[in-house]
């Protein structure tokens, strides 16, 4: 019945527009970490966008869309955009055992940021130092430290136990550390020790 | 007889938790009591304010990129063909 299904498109518009197009620019900031590109990124944001649409039965109104628009984005950019560029799928763990609950491990976990190299270092700088990180790591750093998602959500949206959520938020971060560490020492940073 | 003896603190077990205060995956009275111990051990303290000084130049140093009004424009217009189809 046209009627009915007039009612439904127009439901489904309004509920797209108070509910997702609010994480439009939370999306596009995800998918330019990911892609480093703009225009790849926005394509990556609108292929989500058409496909939450696409699926929009699926999801419940009221519940996190946020989160259910990060893991459409996520799969988008493993299935499609990493084939596409011919980017590795998937990181090896194993190569990163060094960063495991080890005597190494907590020698990063020294570095302290407070001191001022570190509060001078600008946002690009720290910018490629996480684009520098394997895309997993990469990944959960931004869920996490830049979006403010719960262990929970992450597990949710990357399809991984919260145990291996917090294995591998660890091992990005100290990841990250030495990154910043390496970088402030070519600039004269010398570690208390 | 009442066992009066406080837990031995033990900095290892103390130390693995304070990402979990830090990320907000604790629940309330388990955080005080977690920051409690850790304010009464200067070591524990040392090491909570290094990371949470890490957390915090991590959300405001990592650069935000902002999408353009043209792309939230383009993301409507798609929809609508879409839905004419």
């Amino acid at each position: 019945v046209p009627e009915i299904k007039d009612l439904v498109q127009k439901q489904n518009e309004e509920l797209f527009e108070s509910e997702f197009m609010p994480h439009l620019d939370a999306l596009y900031n995800f998918a330019y970490h990911l892609t480093q590109q703009e225009e790849d990124a926005n394509d990556l944001v609108q292929d989500t966008f058409l496909k939450a649409y696409r699926f929009i039965e699926s999801y419940e109104r009221g519940t996190n869309a946020k989160a259910w628009l990060f893991k459409i984005l996520k799969n988008s950019f493993i299935n499609e955009y990493r084939r596409k560029t011919n980017q590795p799928a998937k990181t090896d763990f194993e190569d990163y055992v060094a960063y495991q609950d080890s005597e190494e491990a907590a020698h990063i976990g020294d570095l302290d940021l407070r001191d001022d190299l570190f509060k001078s270092m600008i946002g690009d700088e720290i910018t490629r130092a996480l684009v520098s990180l394997p895309v997993d790591f990469r990944t959960i750093l931004l869920l996490c430290d830049v979006e403010g998602f719960s262990y929970e959500e992450i597990a949710k949206i990357i399809d991984i136990p919260i145990g291996t959520v917090r294995s591998r938020l660890h091992r990005a971060r100290n990841l990250m550390k030495e990154k910043l560490r390496d970088y402030a020492q070519k600039m004269g940073y010398k570690e208390n020790r | 007889m009442k066992n009066t003896e406080t837990p031995r603190h033990d900095c290892g077990a103390t130390l693995q938790k304070v990402m979990l205060i830090l990320d907000n995956e604790l629940p309330a009275e388990e955080e005080k009591a977690l920051l409690d111990e850790i304010n009464h051990c200067s070591c524990c303290l040392e090491k909570y304010q290094i990371e949470k000084a890490f957390k915090e130049y991590l959300c405001a140093k990592i650069k935000r990129h902002h999408c353009t009004a043209a792309l939230a424009n383009q993301i409507r217009s798609s929809l609508q063909t879409n839905m004419d189809r």
